[in-house]
C-alpha cells in the first residue's frame, strides 16, 4: 500500500512534469502558435472547406437543404458526365489548346532570355526589358479588348489594312479555326516578354569560369549557348515546365472566359467554361462539381507523374 | 586568332537589335493605339488605318464614361478592393511565410505540406460558391479579398526570401525579450523592404485586375470591379458583328472610343505605378528564384 502510493505519487510528479514541459513549449511558443492558427484558419476555410464541397459531385443537390442533408446520388452524375459528347468536346479542346500553348508559348521566353543576354547596350536591354514586361501586368480583359480592336471586322486594324488593298475582310473573331492561333498570339504577346525574368535570372547564375574554358577549348557563341548556357538553365527549365503542366488543364481559363464567343464553341470551348455554365449559368450544381473534380484529380495525377517522371530522368524536380 | 571569334558576330548582333525594336514594337503599340484612338475625333479613328499620334484631341469619351454611373463607382470599388486587399494580403502572407520559417515550430512540415497543397488540388468553382454562398460572402465586398488572403505561391517567394536572413539578428532580439510577432515587425519586415515591395505590386496588380470574383460572386451592380465593366463592355459590343452595332452617324462614336477610354483607365494606374517598382520586383523575383 505504502509502496504503491509511493510510486503513484511519482507518477503523479512525473505527470505535473511532463505536463508543465507541454505547458512550458506552449507558453514559449505561443506567439508562434496564434500566427500558425490564423494562418491555418484561412486554408481551412478557404480552401480545405471548399474541398468538402466536392461532395457535391455525389449527391442530388438542393440548395434548401445544404450539402450536408442533399440526398446521395452516388455516380449518377459521373455516369452523365462521361457520357455526355459536350464533356468530351471541351476535354479536347482544353488539352488541345494547352498542348499549343507548350510547344509554341513555352519556348519563346527562354529563347528570348538567351538574346537578351546578348545584347550589348545596357541601355537598350533596359528598355527592351521595360516594355515587354508590361503586358504581364494588365488583365486578360484589356488584352482581349486590345485583340478586338485590332481583328474585329469592321474597324479592326487588320480588316482596314486588308480593305486598303483591296482584300475580302476577314471575320478572324467568328471563325472556329483561328481561335486557337488567337490564344496561343495572344498569350505570348501577354506573357512571353515576362518570362524572360526567371530565365535570365538563371542564365545570370552559371558560373564565368565555365565560359573561360570554353573559349579555351575554341567554341564559339552558338556553342557556348548550347553546350553551357543551356544545361545551366535546365534546372529552371524543367521546374517551369512542371509548374506548366500542373496549369494544363486551365488552358488559361482567364483568357478564354473574356474572348471566346458563341461562334467559336466548337474550338474554343474549354473544361471551365463549360463547367461555369452548366453549374452558375445553368444550376446543375452536381454535373458542374463532377466536371470540376475530373479536372483537379487529372490535373494533380499530372503534376505529380511529371514531377517524378523529370527527377528520374534529369534529377531535377520541384518537391 | 582573333577575339572576334569568341564575340557575337556583328550580324547577329544587328540582327538581334532588329528582333527586339520590333517585339518591343508589337508589344507597346497596341496599347498606344488605343490611347490614341481614345483621345482623337471619332471621324478620325474612322479614317485612319495607322494611328502614330494624336492630331486633334478630344477628351469627350472621358467625360461621357465618367458622366455615367458604372465607371466611376467600378473605380471606387477597385481602390477600396486594391488598398484594402494588398494591406491585408500582405499582412497574411508575411505572417504566413515567417510561421513556415520557423524550424522550432511543431510538425512545420505537415503545416506547411497543408498550405502546398491547396496549390496542386483545388474544389472547383461549384464547390467554393456553395461555400462562400454559406458564409455569407456572396454580394459582399470581403469576396474580393478573404478567399484570396493568401496566394501561395507568393507565400513561398517571401518564405525563400526570409530563410535567406542572418540568424544571428533573430536570436539578439530574442535575448533583448522580444517575441516573435515582435522580431517580425520589428526586424524582419524591416530589412525585407524590397520582397515586400514586389509581392506587394503582385497583390495590387491581382487585385486592380480582379474580374471572376466579380463575375461568379456579386450580382449587384454597384459592387462589380473596373474589369468587369469593361468585360460586359466588351461582351455588348460584339467585335465578330460586320457592322456598328449602333447606327452609323454621331451614336456611332460611342462604343468603340468608350471602349478604348475604359481600357485606359483600367490599366494607366498600373502602367503609372510600375515603372517606380520595376527594380524592386526585378531584385525580388530574383531572390525568390534561387530555389522556387
Amino acid at each position: 500500500m505504502k509502496n504503491l502510493s509511493l510510486s503513484s505519487k511519482e507518477e503523479i510528479q512525473y505527470k505535473i512534469r511532463t505536463g508543465s514541459t507541454i505547458m512550458k513549449t506552449f507558453q514559449k511558443h505561443k506567439y508562434l502558435y496564434l500566427m500558425l492558427s490564423v494562418v491555418m484558419t484561412y486554408y481551412v476555410l478557404f480552401h480545405y472547406v471548399p474541398m468538402y464541397g466536392v461532395l457535391l459531385a455525389f449527391k442530388d443537390f438542393s440548395v434548401f437543404k445544404g450539402i450536408t442533408a442533399s440526398p446521395w446520388a452516388g455516380f449518377k452524375y459521373f455516369n452523365e458526365v462521361f457520357t455526355d459528347a459536350n464533356f468530351w468536346r471541351v476535354v479536347t479542346n482544353t488539352v488541345l489548346i494547352s498542348t499549343y500553348k507548350i510547344l509554341f508559348s513555352f519556348p519563346v521566353p527562354i529563347i528570348l532570355a538567351i538574346l537578351l543576354n546578348e545584347l550589348t547596350s545596357i541601355r537598350f536591354k533596359k528598355a527592351v526589358q521595360t516594355i515587354i514586361y508590361l503586358p504581364h501586368f494588365v488583365s486578360w480583359v484589356v488584352v482581349a479588348g486590345l485583340v478586338f480592336s485590332f481583328l474585329s471586322v469592321y474597324n479592326g486594324v487588320f480588316n482596314q489594312i486588308i480593305v486598303y488593298f483591296g482584300w475580302e475582310r476577314i471575320n478572324f473573331l467568328a471563325e472556329p479555326s483561328f481561335f486557337r492561333s488567337i490564344l496561343v498570339s495572344s498569350d505570348i504577346w501577354k506573357n512571353a516578354g515576362w518570362g524572360t525574368i526567371i530565365y535570365i535570372a538563371a542564365i545570370t547564375g552559371i558560373s564565368h569560369e565555365l565560359y573561360e574554358a570554353a573559349i579555351v577549348d575554341g567554341a564559339n557563341r552558338f556553342k557556348q549557348t548550347l553546350h553551357i548556357t543551356l544545361p545551366g538553365i535546365m534546372p529552371t527549365i524543367v521546374v517551369l515546365f512542371i509548374l506548366n503542366l500542373a496549369q494544363f488543364l486551365n488552358a488559361g481559363f482567364d483568357q478564354v472566359f473574356v474572348m471566346y464567343n458563341t461562334a467559336v464553341m466548337e474550338t474554343g470551348d474549354i473544361i471551365d467554361t463549360y463547367a461555369y455554365r452548366k453549374g452558375l449559368l445553368q444550376g446543375e450544381y452536381s454535373y458542374a462539381t463532377v466536371v470540376g473534380l475530373f479536372k483537379s484529380v487529372i490535373g494533380l495525377t499530372l503534376i505529380l507523374a511529371a514531377d517524378k517522371f523529370f527527377k528520374k530522368v534529369s534529377g531535377y524536380g520541384i518537391f | 586568332m582573333k577575339k572576334s571569334f569568341f564575340e557575337p558576330s556583328r550580324g547577329f548582333k544587328v540582327f538581334n537589335v532588329i528582333l527586339f525594336t520590333v517585339f518591343g514594337f508589337v508589344t507597346f503599340y497596341p496599347f498606344w493605339y488605343v490611347f490614341v484612338g481614345s483621345i482623337i475625333p471619332f471621324t478620325e479613328l474612322s479614317s485612319k488605318v495607322i494611328l502614330l499620334y494624336p492630331e486633334n484631341i478630344t477628351f469627350e469619351a472621358y467625360k461621357q464614361i465618367f458622366s455615367s454611373s458604372s465607371i466611376p463607382n467600378a473605380l471606387k470599388i477597385n481602390v477600396i478592393v486594391t488598398v484594402g486587399g494588398t494591406i491585408l494580403n500582405l499582412l497574411f502572407t508575411t505572417l504566413a511565410a515567417y510561421v513556415f520559417t520557423k524550424k522550432e515550430l511543431p510538425a512545420r512540415n505537415f503545416w506547411f505540406s497543408l498550405a502546398i497543397f491547396t496549390m496542386l488540388f483545388n474544389s472547383g468553382l461549384i464547390p467554393m460558391y456553395v461555400t462562400l454562398s454559406n458564409y455569407g460572402l456572396i454580394d459582399s465586398l470581403w469576396v474580393y479579398i478573404l478567399p484570396t488572403l493568401i496566394n501561395t505561391y507568393y507565400m513561398i517567394i517571401m518564405k525563400t526570401s526570409f530563410e535567406q536572413l542572418p540568424k544571428e539578428l533573430e536570436e539578439s532580439a530574442k535575448i533583448d525579450g522580444c517575441n516573435e510577432i515582435g522580431i517580425l515587425f520589428r526586424i524582419i519586415i524591416p530589412i525585407s523592404l524590397p520582397i515586400m515591395a514586389t509581392i506587394g505590386l503582385f497583390y495590387a496588380v491581382d487585385r486592380w485586375n480582379e474580374l471572376f470574383t466579380a463575375i461568379f460572386f456579386i450580382n449587384d451592380e454597384n459592387k462589380v470591379t473596373l474589369q468587369a465593366v469593361l468585360y460586359r463592355m466588351l461582351q455588348s459590343t460584339d467585335p465578330t458583328m460586320s457592322e456598328p452595332t449602333i447606327g452609323e452617324g454621331g451614336a456611332a462614336m460611342l462604343p468603340e472610343q468608350l471602349k478604348y477610354a475604359s481600357i485606359i483607365v483600367a490599366t494607366l494606374p498600373i502602367l503609372a505605378v510600375y515603372p517606380f517598382l520595376q527594380r524592386f520586383f526585378v531584385k525580388g523575383v530574383l531572390i525568390g528564384s534561387v530555389k522556387g
